[in-house]
C-alpha cells in the first residue's frame, strides 16, 4: 500500500489519548484522533481531582500543557502517613517531601493535584492548535483490521482510515481493545471507595495525608483553597451507602471519626463511590496495535494513580515509536511494538502487587512496614523498604524513565 | 531488472558467487520478516546498527540529525541485502536504495515486503561484481553488511564494493571478527547453545580481523577508522555499541574527494 491517510490513527482523546497524540505530533509524527465527544456539545461534569506526580507533570511540561494548567492547580508538598491502630491520635506518623525527590530539579514538587475538567479543556485546546493532529469528532470506532503493512480503521460512519499503527485509548471497555482481540484479566477486592471533596477547617499546606485504621484508609488529597479531595475505603457496601445518606449526616459521620485527623470538614459537591478493582490487559501490543491508559489497565479509583500509569505507557510508548522511527524501523511492526510491551510489562505487574498489598492491609494491623501503606495506596508502585526509592516510586521521578518524563525533555 | 540479472549470469567471473552458500539463505527467506522467527538475533542486532549508520553518514555528509528523513536525496547500496531488513529503513530515512543479493528468494521476500510498506526500492539480484559490469553509477554510501564472511574471494569482493562508491562517499562495512571468543559466542553460542541461528550459518575460518577487511578498501584509494565494537548483553537480551572488537565489529570507509588528497 503507497499511501497512508495517516500514520497513527488514535482512539479516544481523553488525557493518556490526547497526550500521546501532542507528544507525538511534536516529535513529528502525522496523527489522527478519534474520539467520541461532540466538541460542540458541553462539557461532562466531572468532579474528579487528578494526583499528577512528578513524572506526569514532567510529561504535561514536554507538550506544553504545564504552562497553562500551572496556575491552577494544587503542588503536592508532602506525604504524610499516620498509622490508626486503635489509638490513632498522637501515633507515630511519616512524612515525605520535596526534598526526598530524587534527581529532583530545582523547585519541584512531589506533584500537583488538578481537577480532571480544567486538564481535559487544555489539552483540547493544544490539539486544536496541533498542526499535525488531525481530530475526527464526533467519531466512533467500530473495526479494525491488521494488514500487511499497515492496519484499516473502520468507523461507525462508514469511513475507513489507514495507518501503520492503531492505538487504543479509549477506556477500560476499550472497543480497540476487543477488536484487537486482547483479553482481560480482573480482580474484584470486594472492597470500595467513598469520594467527595470537601472544605477543611484548617490549612493543608499542600500535605496529602492518609490515615489507617483497622476498617480501612481514610486518606486527603489537598485541592487549592483549603479544600480536600477525600477518600475512604471500606468493604463494599459501606460506601455505597455513604454517598446515598444527605451531605449532613456524612459530614457527622466525618467528623465524628476523623475531626481529629483532619479537622471539621464540609462536603463541597457531590459524593460518590467506587468499587476498588483491577483490570489489566493480557497484552498491551497487538497486530499494528497498541493499548496505553485504562484501555490497558484499569485501577479504580486510586487518586489518579490509573492517570499516571496512563501518562507512563505514554511516555513510553513515545520512546519506542520515536526510537523506531529514527532507525527508519517500521512503527507498527512487531519488532518495535514489542519493546513497548516489554517496557509496560512491568509496571502492569507492580500495580498489581499494590493493590494485592492494599487487600491485605486491610486485615494486617501487624505489619513492620505500615508507614509504607501510603505509598502503596497514593503510588499504587512496588513496596519496597528504602525510604528514598519509594520516594521515587509515589512521584515517579526514578532515573531510568522515558525522556518524555525526564526533565530535559529534549523534544526529539 | 530481468536485464541485469542476465547480465550477472553471463558475467564471466564471480568472485562473491558460493553456490552452497545461497541455497542455505535463500531456504530461510521467507522467514526473514518474521521478528520472533530464524532471523530474531538479526531484528535484535538491526536497531543498533541502524543508528550506527544513521549516526555516521549524518555527520560525515553533514546531515541534519533531528530530521526524519535525514537519507534524503542520497543514493545508497546494500549489498547482501538479504530480505531489505537495512533497506527499507535507509528507503524510510529518505535515500534511493538499491538493495543487491546473490539469492532471487531474497530478492522476491524483500520486494515482496517493501510494497507491501509502500517502499519503492530497487531491489536486484545479483553481485557486486556484476554492478560494476552493468557500469552502474557510484553510490554516495556503500553498506557491506553481515555479507563479507559469506563470500567465496573475500578480498575481492571488498575491492569491488569499494569501486562502487563515489569520490566522498561512505562505506559501513560488518562482520565477525576471527578470535577465539567469536568462534565461542558467534558458532558455538548462536548456532549451538542458543539455536539463534541453523548450525552451520556461519563458518569459523571464513570470518575475518578488522586489518582483512581494511587492507583491501586501502589499496582501492579508501580511508578506514577504527573498527567499531558492537556487543550483546545477555542480561538485558540487547545489543550495543561498544569497544570489544573481538566478536562482532563495524568498520567505517571513506573514499576521498581526489586520489591521494584528504
Amino acid at each position: 500500500m503507497a499511501h497512508l491517510d495517516t500514520e497513527i490513527a488514535i482512539v479516544g482523546a481523553g488525557p493518556a489519548g490526547a497526550s500521546l497524540a501532542l507528544a507525538l505530533a511534536g516529535a513529528g509524527f502525522d496523527i489522527t484522533l478519534i474520539d467520541a465527544r461532540d466538541p460542540a456539545a458541553k462539557a461532562r461534569p466531572d468532579t474528579r481531582n487528578f494526583a499528577v506526580v512528578t513524572g506526569s507533570w514532567r510529561l504535561l511540561t514536554a507538550i506544553g500543557i504545564a504552562e497553562h494548567i500551572a496556575g491552577e492547580t494544587q503542588p503536592l508538598h508532602g506525604l504524610e502517613a499516620v498509622d490508626g491502630g486503635t489509638h490513632w491520635f498522637g501515633a507515630p506518623s511519616v512524612l515525605f517531601g520535596d526534598e526526598d525527590l530524587i534527581h529532583r530539579e530545582e523547585g519541584e514538587t512531589l506533584g500537583h493535584m488538578i481537577e480532571a475538567i480544567v486538564l481535559q479543556a487544555a489539552l483540547d485546546k493544544a490539539v486544536e492548535a496541533e498542526e499535525r493532529i488531525k481530530k475526527l469528532a464526533p467519531a466512533r470506532f467500530s473495526g479494525a483490521k491488521a494488514e500487511p503493512g499497515h492496519i484499516t480503521v473502520h468507523l461507525e460512519d462508514g469511513s475507513a482510515i489507514t495507518a501503520r499503527l492503531l492505538v487504543g485509548a479509549d477506556g477500560m471497555n476499550s472497543p480497540v481493545r476487543n477488536a484487537a482481540g486482547i483479553t482481560v484479566e480482573g480482580r474484584d477486592y470486594g472492597k470500595s471507595v467513598f469520594a467527595a471533596n470537601v472544605i477543611l477547617s484548617q490549612p493543608h499546606e499542600g500535605v496529602a495525608r492518609q490515615l489507617f485504621t483497622p476498617e480501612g484508609p481514610f486518606a486527603t488529597l489537598p485541592l487549592r483553597g483549603d479544600r480536600a479531595n477525600l477518600a475512604w475505603y471500606m468493604k463494599r457496601g459501606a460506601p455505597e451507602a455513604l454517598a446515598k445518606l444527605s451531605p449532613e449526616e456524612v459530614e457527622a459521620e466525618l467528623n465524628h471519626r476523623f475531626a481529629e485527623f483532619a479537622g471539621e470538614m464540609k462536603i463541597d459537591g457531590p459524593m460518590g463511590s467506587y468499587p476498588l478493582i483491577l483490570q489489566i490487559a493480557e497484552h498491551m501490543v497487538a497486530d499494528r496495535v497498541a493499548l496505553v491508559g485504562d484501555a490497558a489497565r484499569r485501577i479504580n479509583p486510586l487518586a489518579g494513580q490509573g492517570l499516571n500509569q496512563g501518562f507512563r505507557d505514554v511516555a513510553a510508548l513515545h520512546e519506542v515509536l520515536v526510537n523506531s522511527d529514527r532507525a527508519g524501523l517500521d512503527i507498527g511492526a512487531a519488532q518495535s511494538l514489542s519493546l513497548y510491551e516489554t517496557a509496560r510489562r512491568f509496571d502492569a505487574n507492580t500495580a498489581s502487587l499494590a493493590l494485592d498489598a492494599i487487600d491485605r492491609l486491610f486485615s494486617n494491623d501487624m505489619m513492620m512496614t505500615k508507614p509504607v501503606r501510603t505509598l502503596g495506596l497514593l503510588a499504587a508502585s512496588a513496596l519496597s523498604p528504602m525510604r528514598h526509592r519509594l520516594a521515587a516510586l509515589a512521584s515517579a521521578s526514578s532515573p531510568d524513565l522515558p525522556p518524555l518524563m525526564q526533565y530535559r525533555f529534549s523534544g526529539s | 531488472m530481468d536485464e541485469f540479472s542476465e547480465n550477472t549470469a553471463a558475467a564471466p567471473r564471480q568472485p562473491s558467487i558460493d553456490a552452497d552458500e545461497v541455497a542455505k539463505f535463500s531456504a530461510m527467506a521467507a522467514e526473514w520478516w518474521d521478528p520472533k522467527g530464524k532471523f530474531k538475533p538479526l531484528h535484535k542486532f538491526n536497531p543498533v546498527r541502524l543508528g550506527f549508520i544513521r549516526d555516521t553518514a549524518c555527520s560525515h555528509f553533514g546531515l541534519d540529525e533531528t530530521a526524519r528523513k535525514p537519507l534524503e536525496g542520497l543514493r545508497v547500496l546494500d549489498i547482501g541485502c538479504g530480505g531489505g531488513l537495512v533497506s527499507e529503513p535507509m528507503a524510510r530515512l529518505g535515500a534511493s536504495v538499491t538493495g543487491v543479493d546473490a539469492s532471487e528468494a531474497n530478492i522476491k521476500t524483500a520486494l515482496t515486503h517493501a510494497r507491501e510498506g509502500g517502499l519503492e526500492i530497487d531491489f536486484r539480484a545479483g553481485t557486486a561484481e556484476g554492478l560494476l559490469e552493468a557500469g552502474v553509477e557510484p553510490f554516495d554510501i556503500v553498506l557491506n553488511l553481515e555479507v563479507v564472511e559469506h563470500v567465496a574471494d573475500p578480498a575481492q569482493f571488498m575491492k569491488d564494493t569499494a569501486a562502487l562508491l563515489r569520490p566522498g562517499g561512505l562505506m559501513i562495512a560488518a562482520t565477525l571478527n576471527r578470535t577465539p571468543k567469536a568462534f565461542a559466542l558467534a558458532i558455538v553460542g548462536a548456532e549451538y547453545v542458543l539455536r539463534w541461528l541453523p548450525p552451520g550459518t556461519h563458518e569459523f575460518s571464513k570470518f575475518l580481523t578488522p586489518a582483512e577487511v581494511a587492507a583491501p578498501l586501502q589499496m582501492a584509494g579508501l580511508e578506514t577508522d577504527r573498527p567499531q565494537g558492537v556487543s550483546y548483553n545477555p542480561v538485558s537480551d540487547s545489543w550495543r555499541l561498544s569497544n570489544d572488537t573481538k566478536v562482532n565489529y563495524m568498520l567505517v570507509a571513506r573514499r576521498p574527494v581526489s586520489p591521494g588528497g584528504g
